[in-house]
């Protein structure tokens, strides 16, 4: 695995998503590198934003980046690739949901710092991560799919199978806590 | 905080990568594992040929030579050899042959 040489990002850099996906398409493999390079960071990012563990980032991006391109000369550019990448992601996380009886869902946030967090205490101002991690699993997951893989409301409802006023309502509510825990208004209004 | 301002910072915080992404890990395991899906391909790919191959020349060389030897066994009974029966040995080869040639010519397409 480690044995693949590492490609000078030179040219490659500096080439379209979409020339670089069609290099690919026909079998440049120097081409696919960058496009993992400048994918891979934002679909584990999805991911662990819709509340993947990191071991099962890592897996899905591998199995997103493969899927990715086997469909690669599917891919048309009006997007970029990463955000191509992460709705790909995305739906390997719904995926893996679905096979899991929808487990993660249910549960509790586990990342969220404990209540005896002063940041937390204090509503101090959180980054999104943080205040992601507090949020309701079916919130983060909502909220993700919308603003971090671009994802429609109705597409978040057919994908989880929920009413559309259901998903509106989970992304709403989210906004409205991430706005709260990204701003610290809670320390504005004690104040 | 302004609606306007969370939206452009939650669009902006969604683009920056989440803490803990090590991009050259993650690389190295997709291009790794893009390579294995090659090797495996190749392999697949190798052992269709190499039965192919196998099959042609079981066809080119058995046939023929089973005939031969029976034609063999038969002339060693008789002391002589029939000469259709000989042909029908060679035949047997040739349509072998082009089997095996037309197996090597797919192999190498595929390939």
């Amino acid at each position: 695995m480690a044995r693949y040489a590492t490609i000078p990002s030179g040219p490659l850099a500096a080439a379209s998503d979409i020339k670089l996906a069609q290099a690919a398409a026909g079998g440049d493999r120097a081409a696919f590198a960058e496009l993992v390079r400048r994918a891979a960071p934002h679909a584990w990012s999805t991911l662990r934003r819709m509340g993947a563990q990191p071991a099962l980032a890592d897996d899905l991006t591998q199995d997103t980046l493969l899927v990715a391109l086997r469909a690669i000369a599917s891919y048309r550019g009006e997007a970029a690739f990463a955000s191509w990448a992460a709705r790909i992601a995305a739906r390997e996380y719904l995926q893996h949901i679905r096979k899991n009886a929808r487990v993660m869902l249910t549960a509790e946030p586990v990342d969220a710092d404990t209540p005896d967090d002063p940041a937390a205490a204090h509503g101090a101002r959180l980054d999104l991560d943080n205040a992601l991690a507090r949020l309701k699993p079916i919130e983060q997951l909502c909220v993700s799919l919308c603003h971090g893989a671009g994802f429609t409301h109705d597409e978040i409802a057919a994908e989880l199978d929920i009413p559309l006023g259901t998903a509106k309502s989970h992304v709403t509510r989210a906004l409205k806590k991430l706005r709260r825990l990204m701003s610290g208004e809670e320390e504005e209004q004690r104040a | 905080m302004t609606e306007t301002d969370f939206a452009s910072d939650l669009e902006r915080a969604f683009r920056e990568p989440a803490p803990g992404v090590d991009t050259a890990a993650l690389e190295r395991a997709i291009l790794g594992r893009v390579e294995r899906a090659n090797r495996q391909r190749w392999l697949v790919l190798s052992t269709a040929s190499a039965l192919g191959l196998a099959i042609a020349i079981v066809t080119a060389f058995g046939s023929g030579f089973v005939a031969l030897l029976r034609e063999a066994w038969r002339a060693l009974g008789t002391m002589e050899l029939h000469a259709s029966g000989a042909s029908s040995a060679w035949l047997f080869a040739l349509v072998g042959l082009i089997v095996l040639a037309s197996s090597i010519v797919r192999a190498a397409r595929d390939a």
